[in-house]
């Protein structure tokens, strides 16, 4: 949606964790049996990969669920470099995942249709609530 | 072409010894869905009672803390394990002029050297339903005809996907060749047939495990050097880490692990640790002694862990220790979050903590990448959030338009 925020679900944010905990899981068994893999940078990942667990085990939540999808994608960018640090010296069960590579929350037409409903929330609620004020009595303006 | 590089099945199954079934698939449309879906119900049989399938199904819900002991339901584990097989594949169409039906365990890359994250819908529905049976759940196969083409007369491209009941008895979909929420079914489908993978299946008893209680079920040759043994012993004073090598004294787990002077842990590494943990203690109450915050609840039971790091927990399994019919000797495997020394204090014992050792790469590692960072992705909102800043927008609005109206600020 380019310059404009994307709306997101919990149940986005769901399907975007299960997506980086495969991957994660992918990549440590890789670790595991890498024995090139100097004990530092294993030290590192176990780090960065108990981080993924957590998140992901901790869920979303409905009123923070952009900023647990802002989490996750941090998060799968993070991956991302770390398959790309560990491919050089080892061989990955699985292919590198590109964070940026369309997504379904992302998705154009869902997108527009969100913005669609908050847009018609906001005008058609105004209005409502424009009406219903109406039948309270209020003073007359002020006079000159 | 060199004989390096010959592709094609029959050079696969010469080389790999990997199980391809090949057959024609002529005959009328009719013959050729028979054929698929008799495919279909034999790979599903074939995959639901993996030990594997059933250690990715406990892997999966347990990530997402659903557990049939704090009430989970049908469709929540549905739902889960349909999100993990869309966020592990995707979907892609045949091979063309062939039908292509993968088992789960290609397909969900359980076995080493065989992985295959692409597949169309059959094989999805293959390893949703695999995956559903292993987690103790009845599901079906839905085969949906949309008809013909009103146009042209020619019949439109079926669909297969996963029918499931839930505790009610009310049936709903999961369809993982979509992104559809697991529920309601489609509209636009002509007819639905549920098929049920089962239906001439033997029911029978599996046991996992072996006779020297590895504990983890891993399929561990006899005589294999492949192993370690952790023992959850303890003496009466620091524990030294001593391993025995009697599998009678100790748990063997697949992989060779190295005992650390002094229990020391490096933060990241995995460890086995062996302990004697209070009796009454169950495998949770290990989890969370070890896990932050380090609290174990219970009337009698009730401890906290004051010292030493701390884990994320992997495996929990009983060692051989027992004070009458309480469990007591527990290994646990895990990755230590911080450094430090495993301590025993009043409440555990650490007999043995070893740190996991790699087996050397046998294969060939991936070209040299240069490590390109991927741009920082755009911001989101919840939606929820989003309608909820609308509303009081709205409201504002509402309220400010009136009082225009009405001649409050002239």
């Amino acid at each position: 949606m380019g310059l404009l925020g994307t709306f997101v679900t919990a149940d986005d944010v769901r399907l975007a964790q299960a997506r980086l905990l495969a991957n994660a899981q992918g990549t440590d068994a890789s670790v595991q049996q890498c024995g090139a893999l100097d004990a530092t940078t294993r030290a590192a990942w176990g780090l960065f990969y108990v981080s993924v667990i957590d998140a992901v085990t901790k869920g979303p939540g409905f009123w923070t669920a952009g900023a647990d999808m802002d989490a996750t994608q941090a998060l799968a960018t993070s991956l991302y470099a770390w398959q790309q640090k560990i491919g050089a010296t080892c061989q990955l069960a699985l292919p590198a995942v590109d964070p940026n590579a369309p997504s379904p929350e992302t998705n154009a037409f869902m997108q527009l249709a969100r913005y669609g409903m908050i847009v018609v929330t906001v005008v058609g609620g105004a209005y409502v609530v424009g009406k219903v004020v109406e039948i309270i009595p209020l003073g007359r303006g002020r006079k000159e | 072409m060199s004989d390096e590089f010959q592709p094609g099945i029959a050079n696969l199954v010469a080389t790999t010894g990997e199980r391809v079934h090949r057959a024609s698939y002529d005959g009328t449309r009719k013959q050729q869905h028979k054929q698929s879906i008799e495919l279909v119900v034999q790979k599903i049989q074939e995959g639901y009672k993996d030990r594997a399938m059933r250690e990715l199904v406990g892997q999966v819900l347990h990530s997402q803390g659903l557990d049939g002991r704090k009430g989970a339901t049908y469709r929540q584990v549905v739902t889960a394990l349909c999100d993990y097989l869309r966020g592990a594949t995707v979907y892609v169409p045949d091979p063309v002029k062939t039908e292509m039906i993968q088992g789960a365990a290609a397909t969900l890359c359980l076995r080493p050297g065989l992985c295959m994250k692409a597949g169309d819908c059959d094989d999805q529905v293959v390893a949703l339903c695999s995956l559903i049976l292993a987690a103790g759940i009845p599901c079906w196969i839905v085969i949906e005809d949309f008809g013909h083409n009103p146009i042209t007369g020619m019949a439109l491209q079926g669909h297969v996907l996963v029918g499931c009941k839930d505790e009610d008895g009310n049936g709903f979909a999961a369809d993982p060749s979509t992104m559809k929420p697991v529920g309601g079914f489609s509209p636009g489908a002509v007819s639905r047939q549920w098929v049920d993978p089962l239906k001439d299946a033997p029911t029978e008893i599996v046991g996992f495990g072996r006779a020297g209680r590895d504990g983890f079920g891993q399929d561990v040759p006899a005589g294999s050097t492949d192993v370690t043994t952790v023992s959850d012993t303890t003496s009466s004073t620091a524990s030294t880490g001593s391993i025995p090598s009697s599998a009678s004294n100790g748990v063997q787990i697949p992989g060779t692990w190295t005992s650390m002077t002094g229990n020391n842990v490096t933060a990241g590494l995995r460890y086995a640790v062996g302990i004697v943990a209070p009796a009454g203690w169950t495998a949770t109450d290990v989890q969370s002694y070890f896990s932050p915050p380090g609290t174990v609840t219970g009337a009698t039971k009730a401890t906290t862990q004051t010292a030493g790091p701390q884990f994320l927990v992997e495996q929990v399994i009983p060692g051989n220790s027992t004070t009458g019919a309480s469990q007591t000797g527990w290994i646990f495997i895990g990755v230590a979050r911080t450094a430090g020394v495993v301590p025993t204090d009043s409440s555990v014992n650490v007999a043995a903590v070893l740190q996991q050792d790699v087996v050397p790469q046998t294969t060939a590692p991936s070209q040299n990448t240069a490590l390109t960072p991927a741009p920082v992705a755009t911001s989101s909102m919840g939606l929820g959030t989003a309608l909820a800043y609308g509303a009081g927008a709205a409201v504002v609005g509402g309220v400010v338009w009136h009082l225009y109206k009405k001649g409050f600020f002239k």
